[in-house]
């Protein structure tokens, strides 16, 4: 694949853009939940925010009560969404993958009611503090852990849905629910159903797979692509059992993510 | 002793090997394949039906080199007149006098075939076959059983990247033993279906194996015929252990192509593919070579390995030995309240629990007996061999019992 934004194909650029929206909408919502600065900035009116582009399923993060959600077509159910009091619209869907991923580009925010600036204003502190966090030495493993989880399993399922040639891949790998777990710090889950990826926000209690990191450490390491998955398996750091075929087959999808994951938008194009 | 210290040369080994090696040990032995940690990553002896890991804790082996082995590791009756053959030469300039007396007893063991030609691995073999029906039938596509292994080649889906989509275009796939499923492949690719691969029962990994329907090679037969499609028997892993005429004898097949390798020479480099006589003209004019496809080793070993099956007693001696593993396994299972079932040929047999369909039992009794000294394979079927003996059978079924015990106590 083209490591630039503008130089992938039509097909390639609304994969990235699908992911993209995805991943913001849920590691903002992850992040607030976990990061006091954050919390703190908060808008006190409840809100939701919604992230769209053309041809694609929108996205968003609310807050109420203290509490933040986000849904993208992954979520498992259709809770928590409220009425939007702004949508931020990206004309294209290459406009929405070049900006989300720190590229140039500006969504249209269409303001549909009184919370929509304090909203935007939050959505953008957050969006930022995101690749902070990660990028943050110091910053809380198990939080690292858990966004860069969350962004790969969002992602997946994006990809899944999304490039078609995965198509064949996917109709090889077994139907079935996974649970995810590092350690003490999270354990969270997905079901698989044909090309479709939900994601579960605890493990299931009996999943057909299980996909265990000895630490959050070890899932950062993988998440973020430093420690190839082949590699930690067979080092310890991560233990697979159950329907390995099921598990197999999503680190291949995991493998097309890492690739859409390296596409640059930040810089301009010779 | 728990796996990291059990395993730490394993381990210290895969992490070197992880820089310059690509997944570190690739393909089917990575470790993934197995429970990474609970089995060795490195062989590093063997004898007979034992062998001992890197670390040097010792095995009593299931897995024969994925079925390589059928007289047993180090077998003297098989090395010596390999060592023999080697020390005048194994790779030269044209074939050596033996490959005339090995094609000559091959085509006279496997009933139906007339002519036999040599090659490394059974992935040539399969290849050449697809490529061999296409030709001699002038049409394209290849059927094949969804879940089925032919080799590592592109055209049977080993790679299944979008990029290299185009190369599978040529087949097709339906569940095996749907006999209606297969009827109705035939009949919406009329004119267009070369061959059928068939291996003699089905094996696929991560499922209970599976033997053919009684109807399945006749019905096989009879598409094929009415398609003028070849059909090929690929025995790569039965490979005279089912028959020692091949393993179609058993099962009542008449295939036109026959693909042989693993057991042949005892773990020597070597397959065949075999065909019938309705295929020579095309074998004939086809250009078939590797470097190293016509190597005298290998086919001395596989004439021994022939001799030494023979006189170690053959296809009953294995049935017997893989009645007794099954009888013991199984009983082993239910003392313990465990559905354990062996499924498959005695010879080649694969275990499964009833009541787990996703395979976390078979990870912990895989991973119990490694500890314990017997390496039976988790999700791949295993192999019986020569050199293994009632004695061996009996010390496999006393780890497992204690294995099933440990597992029902929530042990291990
Ligand atoms: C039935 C069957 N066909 C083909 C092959 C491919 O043989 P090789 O790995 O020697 O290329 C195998 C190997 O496992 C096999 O079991």
């Amino acid at each position: 694949m083209e490591k630039h934004v503008d130089r992938l194909s039509k097909g390639e650029a609304a994969t990235l853009a699908g992911i993209r929206l995805a991943t913001t909408a849920h590691l903002v919502a992850i992040a607030a939940e976990a990061d006091p600065a954050l919390r703190a900035m908060a808008p006190k009116r409840p809100f939701a925010l919604v992230l769209s582009a053309p041809g694609l399923p929108s996205v968003g993060v609310s807050a109420r009560g203290g509490r933040f959600r986000a849904w993208s077509r992954s979520s498992a159910d259709r809770g928590g969404r409220g009425w939007p009091s702004i949508i931020l619209r990206f004309t294209s869907r290459g406009s929405a993958a070049r900006a989300l991923g720190g590229g140039k580009g500006m969504p249209l925010p269409l303001p549909l009611g009184l919370g929509a600036p304090a909203a935007l204003a939050f959505f953008r502190a957050a969006a930022s503090r995101v690749p902070a966090i990660l990028k943050d030495g110091a910053a809380d493993p198990p939080l690292k852990a858990r966004l860069l989880t969350e962004a790969a399993l969002r992602g997946l399922a994006e990809v899944a849905a999304l490039d078609e040639g995965l198509e064949e891949r996917l109709a090889h790998v077994p139907d079935g629910s996974v649970a995810v777990e590092a350690g003490e710090a999270f354990s969270i889950g997905l079901r698989k159903t044909g090309r479709r990826i939900e994601v579960l926000d605890a493990a299931p209690t009996s999943p057909n797979a299980r996909l265990k990191f000895r630490d959050a450490d070890a899932a950062v390491a993988v998440f973020s692509g430093a420690r190839p998955a082949v590699l930690a398996l067979g080092s310890g750091e991560v233990a697979i059992s159950g329907l390995l075929p099921l598990i197999q087959g999503l680190f291949a999808v995991l493998d097309r993510l890492g690739e859409y994951m390296a596409v640059r938008a930040g810089e301009r194009l010779e | 002793m728990n796996g990291v210290e059990r395993y730490e040369r394993s381990r210290s080994l895969f992490e070197r090997a992880a820089k310059v090696i690509p997944g570190g040990i690739y393909g089917s032995k990575a470790p993934g394949f197995l429970v990474p940690g609970a089995y060795p990553y490195y062989i590093e002896s063997t004898k007979g039906c034992r062998m001992r890991d890197a670390d040097g804790n010792e095995y009593i082996d299931y897995l024969c080199g994925y079925g390589s082995q059928i007289v047993g590791y180090g077998n003297e009756r098989v090395d010596g007149p390999a060592l023999e053959r080697a020390s005048r030469g194994d790779l030269l300039d044209q074939p050596a006098p033996v490959m005339v007396d090995l094609a000559e007893r091959l085509v006279a063991s496997v009933e139906g075939s007339s002519w036999a030609v040599f090659m490394k691995n059974g992935t040539d073999s399969t290849t050449l076959a697809y490529s061999l029906a296409r030709v001699r039938t002038e049409k394209p596509m290849a059927i094949m059983a969804a879940g089925a292994y032919h080799g590592a080649a592109n055209w049977c889906g080993a790679n299944p990247f979008a990029a290299l989509a185009s190369d599978r275009e040529g087949v097709l796939s339906f569940r095996y033993n749907d006999l209606g499923g297969l009827e109705r492949l035939f009949a919406e690719n009329r004119g267009r279906i070369a061959c059928l691969f068939l291996t003699p029962y089905h094996h696929p990994t991560f499922k209970p194996q599976e033997l053919p329907d009684p109807a399945l090679y006749e019905t096989a037969r009879r598409l094929c015929d009415a398609e003028g499609a070849l059909l090929v028997m690929d025995d790569i892993r039965g490979n005279f252990r089912l028959h020692s005429r091949g393993s179609h004898v058993r099962f009542g097949a008449k295939p036109d192509l026959w693909c042989m390798g693993k057991a042949l020479a005892n773990g020597y480099p070597i397959s065949a593919l075999l065909g019938a006589e309705g295929t020579r003209a095309t074998a004939n004019s086809f250009f078939i070579t590797g470097t190293y496809w016509m190597s005298a080793v290998p086919m001395v070993a596989a004439m021994a390995t022939m001799d030494e099956m023979e006189r170690l007693g053959g296809v009953p001696r294995l049935e017997s030995l893989g009645l007794l593993l099954k009888e013991g396994l199984e009983s082993a299972g239910r003392e313990s309240g465990f559905g354990a079932r062996i499924s498959g040929p005695p010879a080649i047999p694969f275990l499964t629990f009833d009541e787990d369909p996703d395979l976390y039992l078979n990870q912990r009794f895989g991973a119990a007996m490694a500890r314990r000294g017997v390496f039976l394979h988790p999700h791949h079927n295993w192999f019986i061999s020569l050199a293994h003996g009632e004695d061996d059978i009996a010390e496999t079924v006393s780890r497992a019992r204690e294995a099933f015990a440990a597992m029902r106590a929530g042990r291990e």
